[in-house]
């Protein structure tokens, strides 16, 4: 394999929590916790986990929406976190993102033309108002979208046509890299595979690669070729997707999977329902972070954090049982 | 379509549209409708601004000419009649003709002072709100000053101090006046800014003065708006309450403040000098706070559509 789009290498974010009246900082929600992954050009990464696991929140430090507070980011082999803020904004046209709510991520104040023609605004790509105006209709087109509509506002369309506005604004700049943060969980089911449908034919026409974020495990199944569990701010399993599925290695991606309905009421399975919350990101257990919910935690678990290694060949976890 | 049976001939389609077409009407009308009392507020401010502008048109009399009819043998000032039709103040001066002339200084007052304090607090309030932390603090803590103090009192302190003078009175009520907006517009920015939209424009690459004037100041306009319109016919009434004090506009001047202030003095026997610009400063303000309520109305989603 060539060297990979994008490597994330132990990212890190936390929060203060602040108190009193000077403000002062009482402690640190480890939203993202020594993330690594990494994504090859031309393919999907899927990052699924719970709400509140930091999924979201690393999406947005990858792109320095939020400046991580640790590790690095290297896009192209350049570690994107050094780049000053001119250079940051010339790499903003190779990274892009495609948000969750399609209600809040378009400006109801812009048409629909207004808001595909910023980008090009921005970053001076085309000469004359006439070229902006026909290579929006050119990306209204290509999320199948009429491009006869482009001078509407985005409160005249459906949620799903919105979403396919928000992917035409992230495509306006020819990105190479695209982060999806949840881009169909706000959706009906029925226009859900629309969506994903489009995205899957916009990595094969433009060579994209996503970073997909989801908390719907057969979404994240049906359009990644890798995923990352991810648990408190920590990747805690990582592997190529069939085989995740097929033979999940950490408990905690057992219990995620089999949360997962199957249509068939004939199929029985034993379902593992997890104990407890999901523990403070402020104040998380000692040794293994899941090991208060675990169904198969050792002594070992309690005391000691598990080394994440190569279980099988392509196959990462980190846990115990192992060691 | 083929059809070996044959189709059977069509009856025709009986439609009931639960909402027919022919009532689509504009979100202005619809507004109208549900709220008649801002076509009042609007058109009593239209009323105002009309006889602010031609004021010189509508006036009878030069309004600071004292007439030597306009006073009875006795010295007291004439009840309104034919040629006074509001009748005279206790200097002979016709009062209808200052009456119009008073709404331009009210005018020219509430307006450029809400002017100046929409414009301070715009900006702070902007800045506060985006960047947040130490200058937040700051920006808030001298909001908090601002609000703390007595207003009329911080005013009349600032007139003395630059002298009594139309361009003076707005600008000490504009400068001391923008702590309410500075509020709102931070607590709105802080609102907008986390809106995915602008999250999108900063993935972009948009520099941060787009961002804060192209993307976030038209979606918080609307209160902006309607604040800036109630703020005008409040300061309107305290260009009255200043020259009432006597530290507002100078004689020979006409002001509805100092025409009530002047006219306290012989209301036993002529009430008409405090029941007209009383009037006209009550429905003046009234006005202002019927539209900007109105507006408030128009600018929100949820109750008109």
């Amino acid at each position: 394999m060539s060297e990979p789009l994008l490597q994330v290498r132990n990212l890190k974010k936390y929060f203060p929590i602040r108190k009193g009246v000077m403000r002062r900082i009482a402690g640190q929600v480890r939203a993202v916790d020594g993330v690594s992954f990494e994504v090859a050009a031309g393919e999907t990464f899927g990052l699924v986990g719970e709400s509140g696991c930091g999924k979201s929140t690393a999406g947005r430090s990858i792109l320095r929406l939020i400046e991580p507070t640790a590790g690095q980011i290297l896009f192209n082999g350049r570690d994107i976190r050094k780049l000053k803020a001119g250079q940051m904004r010339l790499m903003r046209r190779e990274m892009q993102i495609v948000f969750q709510d399609p209600y809040a991520s378009l400006n109801p104040r812009y048409t629909v033309r207004q808001i595909l023609e910023e980008p090009m605004i921005i970053h001076s790509l085309f000469d004359s108002a006439a070229e902006r105006k026909k290579r929006a209709a050119e990306l209204l087109e290509t999320v199948g979208l009429s491009a006869s509509r482009m001078d509407r506002y985005p409160h005249e369309f459906s949620g799903g046509q919105r979403q396919r506005i928000g992917i035409a604004r992230a495509l306006a700049v020819d990105p190479k890299l695209i982060i999806a943060d949840e881009p169909v969980s706000a959706l009906d089911v029925s226009v859900q595979s629309q969506v994903l449908n489009l995205l899957d034919d916009l990595q094969k026409q433009l060579h994209l690669s996503y970073v997909f974020i989801a908390h719907d495990l057969s979404v994240v199944k049906h359009i990644s070729d890798r995923i990352g569990v991810m648990y408190l701010g920590q990747i805690v399993e990582l592997g190529d997707s069939d085989e995740l599925y097929e033979k999940p290695l950490h408990p905690y991606t057992q219990a995620l999977l089999s949360a997962v309905p199957i249509p068939n009421p004939e199929v029985k399975r034993e379902r593992i329902i997890l104990q407890g919350d999901l523990p403070s990101p402020a104040n998380p257990p000692k040794g293994c972070y899941f090991h208060p919910r675990c169904k198969d935690v050792m002594e070992i678990c309690r005391t000691q954090t598990p080394a994440w290694k190569e279980v099988e060949p392509g196959r990462f976890a980190a846990c115990h049982l192992y060691d | 379509m083929a059809n070996v049976m044959g189709d059977p001939p069509m009856p025709a389609l009986q439609q009931r549209l639960a909402h027919p077409p022919t009532k689509v009407q504009s979100k202005f009308v619809r507004v109208l409708r549900a709220y008649p009392l801002v076509f009042l507020g609007g058109l009593m401010v239209l009323a105002l601004i009309f006889i602010a502008v031609f004021a010189g048109k509508l006036a009878t009399f030069n309004p600071d000419f004292q007439f030597a009819n306009g006073l009875a043998p006795n010295g007291a000032p004439l009840a309104p009649n034919h040629t006074f039709i509001m009748g005279t103040d206790d200097l002979g001066r016709d009062v209808y003709s200052r009456l119009l002339f008073g709404a331009r200084v009210s005018l020219e007052v509430g307006v450029f002072a809400s002017l100046i304090s929409l414009f301070i607090g715009t900006t702070l309030g902007i800045i506060s709100g985006y960047y947040g932390g130490f200058v937040d603090s700051v920006i808030m803590r001298i909001t908090d000053i601002m609000l703390a103090f007595p207003f009329i009192l911080f005013v009349v302190a600032l007139v003395a101090v630059l002298t009594p003078s139309i361009s003076n009175i707005f600008i000490a009520i504009g400068v001391l006046g923008w702590a309410v907006m500075a509020r709102i517009v931070r607590a709105e920015v802080m609102k907008v800014k986390e809106f995915e939209y602008v999250q999108a424009a900063r993935a972009l690459g948009s520099r941060q003065w787009r961002i804060l004037f192209r993307i976030i100041l038209p979606n918080i306009m609307a209160p902006v708006i309607v604040l800036t319109t109630l703020a005008i016919g409040n300061n309107m009434l305290l260009e009255s309450t200043l020259s009432y004090l006597g530290i507002g506009v100078q004689p020979p001047t006409p002001s509805w403040g100092s025409m009530l202030s002047e006219g306290q003095q012989v209301f036993e026997y002529a009430p008409w000098l405090l029941y007209y610009p009383g009037l006209a400063l009550m429905l003046a303000v009234l006005g202002f706070n019927l539209l900007g309520d109105g507006l408030r109305e128009l600018f929100n989603p949820r109750r008109v559509r």
